[in-house]
């Protein structure tokens, strides 16, 4: 009878831990979006030397993002943390025109790893507020979304600065990792 | 602060400036993991997966000229490239308080994902082994500069308070003074007890709030920048040792001082003195390089929207949208296509030299206004998905807000729901 209480309390109250893996281009606004979703919280500790590595609950999701970057030299090492993400946020620099090729690889090549078979996607596009920025179906079409099979994606407008669509992003992220 | 500036990744300069670090320390004969340990040391490493990576790839070349011998026992010289990579990685993981416990790597795990790193081959498992004890045991730290120094006297300082940390400013002095509400008013010696912190560009006045065996705390109560700023030294019937310090544009008294006793006034008015100077001739070049700036931009290019002066309508002749802020005469190329390439030009350019610039960046970037959403679904198709352009609107830039008339467009809410 305890055991069956304190599991359907756990059900309802314990935030389930999640692993996300932010990737992107540098400059796209990882860093930013980061800081961003951890805003209010008071940061007291000296930050670890390395990785921005940053737990953020929300609607009873603990997300533990990774800001992960870099070639395919290096790209190797995060097989450890590959095989655990549930999720996976790609950040794309919507007004960055010249580099959306080298992003849409970028994206592929992450797509193709083995361990990242299962997780979801989840794509901000971000720096809607420049004012040549794609639009989300511009960038669904260049970073060529409509090819990928078996892969739940949902690709959202952000501006990471004034922190809007973050939480529509996760909105999505905890439903889909809920369903799981 | 020193860590962001040697990770510039877009900026040539900062990266010329990294490679001349590296080649002055000496790694030779170190572990890896030593080696990695002392040259994280004179900075604080960025949290940025690709600068690290740039801090890293410099890194490895260094330790592959300093160690020649252990490199040549290696398949490949990229190894310890992966290999530093990995030690970072590993310093994280063992050492962020964002994970828990039971998921931190152990050292089977990082052997394992180094498994196939030199060139399909394995790194030597006991060196491994050695690299993880080391790491477990002692974290990287980072060495302090004088940023590190400011953090830890606004740790200290409570209440409302100005962001302190920037990256041009150092504590130059601190001294205990006695504020003066009232020049011609007596009053019990020791009253209105202040502690006052001068930066190099920035003098803050506090109150000491609770003192403890280990620490002491303060409120914070006023802070005035320095540039423009007069002192003037006076003694009074109740006050012998009297500072004033005021604005030279109206004259305006800011605070007044009674220093402890001559020695003091003396030292902290010397101190702020130099300050001051300092500050007003980084202004004076500040504007200087502006007004060339200017006329650069004015000969080189008609058709910029920048730098025209108000009033003037000529509208309609630039399609740009990004009126403000180039280093390069050749930025503005005027035409519609070349507008993107001018935003990463500014940001590259926003990307330049001095420390100062990490700071304007982040100011600018406040700046910036959002106007759409939208979004798109995997599971549904996109019905009516034309996509409506959003207004260009005013980019202030670092420096757009002084040149720029223009007014700022509101932008066009629009969602391309599905």
């Amino acid at each position: 009878m305890g055991l069956t209480i304190s599991s359907v309390f756990n059900r309802l109250f314990s935030k389930k831990p999640m692993r996300i893996l932010m990737v992107g281009l540098d400059a796209a606004g990882k860093t930013t979006i980061l800081y961003k979703l951890k805003l209010g919280e008071i940061v007291t500790t000296i930050p670890t030397i390395g990785f921005n590595v940053e737990t953020v609950e929300y609607k009873n999701i603990s997300f533990t993002v990774w800001d992960v970057g870099g070639q395919t030299k290096i790209r190797k090492l995060w097989r450890h943390y590959f095989s655990n993400t549930d999720g996976l946020i790609f950040v794309v620099d919507s007004n960055d025109r010249d580099r959306i090729v080298e992003a849409e690889q970028e994206l592929h090549n992450m797509l193709s790893e083995e361990e990242l078979r299962d997780s979801v996607l989840l794509i901000f596009a971000n720096k809607q507020d420049l004012p040549n920025s794609m639009s989300t179906a511009e960038l669904t079409d260049k970073l060529k979304l409509n090819t990928l099979r078996n892969r739940k994606w949902y690709i959202q407008a952000t501006c990471a600065t004034q922190g809007t669509g973050l939480y529509e992003g996760l909105d999505w992220l905890s439903n889909e990792l809920a369903n799981k | 602060m020193i860590g962001e500036y040697l990770g510039q990744i877009q900026s040539p300069f900062c990266m010329a400036v990294l490679e001349c670090f590296a080649t002055e320390l000496d790694l030779s004969g170190m572990q890896v993991d030593v080696a990695l340990r002392k040259f994280q040391q004179h900075f604080r490493m960025p949290g940025e997966a690709q600068k690290i990576e740039r801090l890293i790839e410099v890194f490895s070349q260094r330790y592959c000229q300093c160690n020649v011998d252990i490199v040549a026992r290696l398949r490949s010289p990229d190894t310890i490239f992966v290999l530093a990579f990995a030690i970072i990685m590993l310093n994280t993981d063992l050492h962020t308080p964002n994970i828990k416990p039971e998921r931190r790597m152990r050292v089977e795990d990082f052997i394992k994902n180094l498994r196939g790193t030199d060139d399909c081959g394995d790194i030597d498992s006991d060196m491994l082994v050695g690299i993880y004890e080391r790491v477990k045991a002692n974290e990287f730290k980072p060495g302090s500069d004088h940023v590190t120094q400011v953090m830890k006297v606004q740790a200290t300082i409570v209440g409302k308070k100005p962001n302190l940390v920037l990256p041009h400013r150092r504590l130059v002095c601190y001294c205990r003074l006695y504020e003066i509400p009232d020049i011609n008013k007596k009053e019990r010696p020791g009253v209105h007890q202040r502690e006052v912190f001068l930066f190099n560009d920035l003098l803050v006045i506090t109150k000491i709030l609770s003192k403890k065996k280990s620490s002491v705390t303060y409120t914070f109560r006023n802070s005035y920048p320095l540039c423009g700023m007069v002192v003037t030294l006076f003694e009074a019937p109740h006050y012998q040792f009297g500072i004033r310090l005021s604005q030279r544009v109206d004259s305006k008294l800011l605070v007044t001082f009674n220093a402890r006793n001559e020695h003091d006034r003396c030292k902290f008015a010397e101190d702020l003195k130099e300050a001051i100077s300092e500050m007003d001739e980084m202004e004076n070049l500040r504007i200087e390089a502006e007004l060339e700036r200017q006329k650069s931009n004015r000969a080189g290019n008609r058709t910029g929207t920048e730098n025209r002066d108000s009033g003037v309508a000529d509208v309609e002749v630039c399609p740009c949208q990004y009126p403000c802020m180039q280093n390069q005469p050749n930025a503005n190329e005027n035409c519609t296509e070349d507008a993107q390439h001018d935003a990463t030009k500014i940001k590259r350019s926003a990307l330049s030299n001095s420390l100062l610039d990490i700071h304007e960046q982040f100011v600018g970037e406040k700046a910036q206004r959002r106007g759409s959403v939208g979004s798109l679904d995997s599971g549904k198709t996109i019905v009516g998905g034309k996509p409506v352009p959003v207004a260009p609107h005013g980019h202030q830039g670092l420096f757009g807000g002084l040149f720029n008339k223009k007014p700022a467009q509101t932008n066009a809410v629009k969602s391309t729901e599905v």
